[in-house]
C-alpha cells in the first residue's frame, strides 16, 4: 500500500487530544443515590487521580478514530495486480518532435519528419495523457515540456523524437529535465542520401555532393553552370528615402552568404514604408512549418545575434508583442518581429524590422533570412554529426517510479473511503461505549 | 411445596393488600401462623379457696350468692397487640428502580398484619413522615386490617425519621404488654435506637427488629468514579468506588453483625431481610427461626396465683 498524500500523517499529532482529555479532565462521575454515606465515610476516599488513565477501551477507540481519519486523509492506495497493470500505462508524456531541416531527409518511402510524427503518435497512444511539441529546436522546447509535465500527476516522461544531430539537443538541455521525469530518446535514422551543396564562384558554381554515413561523409565535387539567385527569395520594403541604404545592406548580405536559389518568400518591412501599416494590420502569427523552421534558424543566427546587440532602433519603432521577436538589442528590444502576411496572394514570412535599413543589424537580418529559407541545407546539416548511441543511453532514464505520489486531490482512485468507513464505525462504537458508561451501574458493575 | 413470589413479581403488584395476601397465603400453605404470641389472662374456672390464695382473685360475687369461698383461675391467651413501627425515611427509597426497601418493608408489614389479624389479634402501625408521627392504633378485624394496609400503601419514604421517638410512642400506644416490631434499615441513630429497643424489651414487651437491606448495599457493585448522594441529607461524595468497595463492604458487614449481636444480647428478636429474597421466603425463614426459639413458651397455660 502507498500513501498518495503522506503529509497528512502529521495529523497523528492529534492523538494527543484524546489522551490529554483522558488524563487531564475529570470525567463527570455519575451520580448514584445511596441510602447512607456512613460507610463510605469510613472507607478511604480516594480522589480521582489525574495521572491514571481510566477506561482504556474508550481511550483506545478514540485514538483509533483519529488514526483512521488521518489514514484516510493520507489517501492510501493498495497496489493490486489489476491496478499495477493499469498503472503501467498511467504515464504522462511530453513528446518533443524535431522538425529541423535534417528531419526532411528520407526514411524509406517517407521522410524522417513523418516517421518521427508517426512514432510520436504511437507513443502518445500508449500514454495516459500526452502533449506533442513540434519544434526545429528541440533543446529549447525541453523547458516548456518539463513545465507541462510538472503539472501532471503520476509517472512522467519526456520523449525526444529526433535524428539527434549535434545541436538539436545536447547534454545541458537534458540535464535541465527534472530528475523526477523520465527521459526517452527515439532516434529516427534517415537514409543517408547524398546532398548537394552549391557554392557560387566567379567562373561558375561548384557542387559538392555529400554522402554522409555514420562513420564518414564522402564529398564529390563537380562544376556546374552558374545559377542566378532568385531575387525574390528575400524582398525588402522600405520608404523611398531609405531605399538606397536598404539596397546597400542587401548587397552586403548577398556578399556574405550564398544567396538561395529557392525557398521563402521572406519580406523585410522597415519603419516608414508605406505598406507597413497595412501589412501590420493584416499580419497573423506564423502558422506554417517552413516559417517556423526559418524563424528558428534566424533566431539562432550567430551573425544576427551579435549585430543585434549593438543595434539601435529607429525613431517611431513600436514593438508588437503578439509576434515572434528576432534578435535582441542592448536595451532588450528586438531588431524585428516576425508574422505571416499575404503578399501578392502568397503567404509570406514577413519580418517587421525596427532597425535602420542601412545598419549592420539590417544586413545581418537579411543574410539570416536568406540562409534560413534556403532549400539547400547548411553545410553543417549536409555533413551532420550525430549524438552517439552511448550518449543517448546516458540521457535516458525510466519514467517516474510506479505509484509516484500524485498531487492531493488529483488522484481519483484513492482507497481512503475504506478508512473513513472504519472511522465512522469506530465513532459509533465510541458513542455506544460512552452511553454505556453513563448509565448508572452499567459497564461499571464489578462482580 | 409452595413457590415464592419473586421480588420482581411482588414489585409489580401495585395493590399492597393483594401482595400481602399472596405472601400470607404462601405462608399459610406452609402451615405458618402469626409469630407473635403475647400473654394475657382469661378466666377459666373457679376452685375452692385455699389458705394463702391472693384475695384479689377471690370471687366476691360468688361468695355473696353461695356464701362459699372460691378463687378464680385464669388461662393465659394468645390475644395481644402488635405495633408495627415502619421506617418511612428517604433511605428506604433505595434503589430507585425495582423493588425498593420501603416497598419491601410495606409488604412485610402488611403480611404480618394479615397474619396477626387472622389470628384474632390486634395490629397497628407507627410511622413518621416529615418529622410528624402518624399511627394507626392496634385493633383487630378485617375492616381495620384493610384500613391499615391502605394507610401503609399511601405512605412514601422521604426525609429522616426519629426511630427512638417512633418506637417509644408506639410502645405507649400498647395498653398492655404487647409486641413492637421495628421494620427499618436502622441507619439512623443506631445507638439511640438500640437503647430504646432495649428499654422497650425491658418493660416486658416482645420486641422484634426486622432489618431491611438491598443487595446493592451489601454487595456494593459499583466501579469507577461515582458521586454518591445521600438520600436523606442530599450530601454528595465523589469516590473511586473500585478502590473503596472492599472497605465499604467490610464496614457494612460489621454494621449488620453489630445490629444482630446487640439485638440478641438485649433479647430482641432480629432478622435481616434482603430485598432480593422473596418476601414470603424471608418471612417464612423468620417465622421458623422465631418459632423454634419460642416453642417452649407458645400458648402456655399458666395458672396465675
Amino acid at each position: 500500500m502507498i500513501w498518495l498524500n503522506p503529509v497528512a500523517w502529521i495529523g497523528l499529532a492529534a492523538l494527543g487530544i484524546p489522551l490529554a482529555i483522558h488524563l487531564l479532565s475529570r470525567r463527570d462521575a455519575r451520580v448514584q443515590r445511596f441510602p447512607t454515606l456512613r460507610f463510605l465515610g469510613v472507607s478511604r476516599l480516594t480522589p480521582v487521580r489525574r495521572t491514571r488513565i481510566s477506561d482504556l477501551v474508550l481511550l483506545v477507540v478514540r485514538m483509533a478514530i483519529v488514526v483512521a481519519a488521518v489514514a484516510a486523509l493520507a489517501q492510501p492506495r493498495w497496489h493490486t495486480a489489476a491496478r499495477t497493470r493499469a498503472d503501467a500505462g498511467r504515464v504522462a508524456r511530453a513528446i518533443v518532435v524535431d522538425t529541423s531541416a535534417s528531419m526532411r531527409r528520407a526514411v524509406g518511402a517517407t521522410n524522417a519528419l513523418d516517421s518521427a510524427r508517426g512514432a510520436a503518435r504511437v507513443i502518445a497512444a500508449q500514454s495516459f495523457v500526452s502533449r506533442m511539441i513540434e519544434t526545429a529546436a528541440p533543446g529549447r522546447a525541453i523547458a516548456g515540456a518539463s513545465a507541462w509535465l510538472d503539472a501532471q500527476s503520476g509517472a512522467r516522461e519526456l520523449v525526444l523524437v529526433s535524428d539527434f544531430q549535434r545541436g538539436a539537443v545536447d547534454s545541458s538541455d537534458v540535464a535541465a529535465i527534472p530528475t523526477s521525469v523520465g527521459v526517452r530518446a527515439v532516434r529516427i535514422v534517415p537514409v543517408a542520401v547524398p546532398a548537394d551543396l552549391r557554392v557560387a564562384g566567379a567562373g561558375g558554381d561548384l557542387i559538392a555532393r555529400m554522402t554522409p554515413t555514420p562513420e564518414l561523409t564522402t564529398v564529390n565535387w563537380r562544376a556546374a553552370p552558374p545559377t542566378a539567385p532568385r531575387e525574390d527569395v528575400v524582398r525588402v520594403i522600405a520608404a523611398p528615402r531609405d531605399r538606397a541604404r536598404a539596397d546597400a545592406a542587401l548587397r552586403a548580405a548577398r556578399s556574405a552568404v550564398s544567396w538561395p536559389a529557392d525557398g521563402g518568400p521572406v519580406t523585410i518591412v522597415y519603419v516608414g514604408a508605406a505598406e507597413r501599416a497595412a501589412l501590420l494590420r493584416d499580419a497573423r502569427r506564423v502558422d506554417a512549418a517552413w516559417m517556423g523552421d526559418a524563424l528558428a534558424r534566424i533566431r539562432g543566427d550567430a551573425l544576427l545575434g551579435s549585430a543585434a546587440a549593438s543595434a539601435t532602433l529607429v525613431a517611431g519603432a513600436t514593438r508588437d508583442t503578439a509576434f515572434v521577436s528576432l534578435g535582441r538589442s542592448a536595451d532588450a528590444w528586438p531588431t524585428a518581429f516576425a508574422a505571416r502576411t499575404v503578399i501578392d496572394g502568397r503567404p509570406t514570412l514577413t519580418l517587421f524590422a525596427l532597425v535602420d535599413p542601412g545598419s549592420l543589424a539590417s544586413s545581418a537580418l537579411m543574410a539570416a533570412a536568406a540562409r534560413a529559407v534556403s532549400a539547400t541545407p547548411p553545410a553543417e546539416e549536409v555533413d551532420p554529426e550525430f549524438v552517439s548511441d552511448a550518449e543517448l543511453a546516458r540521457w535516458q532514464r525510466a519514467a517516474g517510479p510506479q505509484g509516484t505520489p500524485a498531487r492531493a486531490g488529483t488522484e481519483p482512485d484513492s482507497d481512503g473511503r475504506w478508512f473513513w468507513i472504519v472511522a465512522l464505525a469506530l465513532l459509533a462504537a465510541e458513542f455506544v461505549l460512552r452511553r454505556a458508561r453513563a448509565i448508572p451501574g452499567a459497564g461499571e458493575i464489578a462482580r | 411445596m409452595t413457590s415464592s413470589l419473586s421480588p420482581a413479581v411482588v414489585a409489580a403488584i401495585d395493590d399492597l393488600e393483594l401482595a400481602a395476601r399472596l405472601v400470607v397465603e404462601g405462608l399459610r400453605a406452609g402451615g405458618h401462623r402469626s409469630p407473635f404470641h403475647g400473654y394475657s389472662a382469661e378466666f377459666q374456672q373457679h376452685r375452692a379457696y385455699q389458705a394463702g390464695d391472693d384475695l384479689k382473685y377471690l370471687d366476691w360475687k360468688l361468695l355473696a350468692r353461695t356464701d362459699r369461698l372460691y378463687s378464680k383461675q385464669y388461662r393465659e391467651t394468645t390475644s395481644m397487640s402488635v405495633m408495627l413501627v415502619l421506617d418511612t425515611s428517604a433511605s428506604m427509597a433505595f434503589p430507585d428502580s425495582g423493588l425498593s426497601k420501603f416497598r419491601y418493608a410495606s409488604i412485610v408489614a402488611a403480611s404480618l398484619a394479615y397474619l396477626i389479624v387472622a389470628q384474632g389479634d390486634a395490629v397497628g402501625v407507627m410511622t413518621m413522615n416529615a418529622g410528624r408521627l402518624g399511627y394507626v392504633p392496634a385493633r383487630g378485624g378485617r375492616p381495620h386490617l384493610r384500613s391499615l394496609i391502605a394507610h401503609v400503601d399511601r405512605l412514601a419514604p422521604r426525609g429522616a425519621w426519629d426511630a427512638p421517638r417512633a418506637i417509644a410512642r408506639a410502645t405507649e400506644l400498647l395498653k398492655r404488654r404487647g409486641v413492637v416490631v421495628a421494620i427499618s434499615d436502622f441507619y439512623d441513630d443506631e445507638d439511640a435506637t438500640r437503647r430504646e429497643l432495649r428499654r422497650v424489651a425491658s418493660r416486658g414487651h416482645d420486641v422484634a427488629m426486622l432489618q431491611i437491606v438491598a443487595p446493592e448495599e451489601t454487595g456494593f457493585p459499583y466501579g469507577g468514579d461515582v458521586q454518591f448522594e445521600d438520600l436523606e441529607s442530599g450530601e454528595r461524595r465523589l469516590i473511586d468506588a473500585r478502590v473503596t468497595g472492599a472497605a465499604y463492604r467490610d464496614a457494612m458487614r460489621a454494621f449488620l453483625a453489630r445490629c444482630e449481636r446487640e439485638a440478641r444480647r438485649d433479647g430482641i428478636d432480629y432478622a435481616l431481610l434482603s430485598t432480593d429474597s422473596p418476601p414470603e421466603r424471608a418471612l417464612r425463614d423468620y417465622l421458623l427461626r422465631r418459632g423454634a426459639r419460642s416453642a417452649s413458651g407458645h400458648a402456655a397455660l399458666r395458672t396465675l396465683k
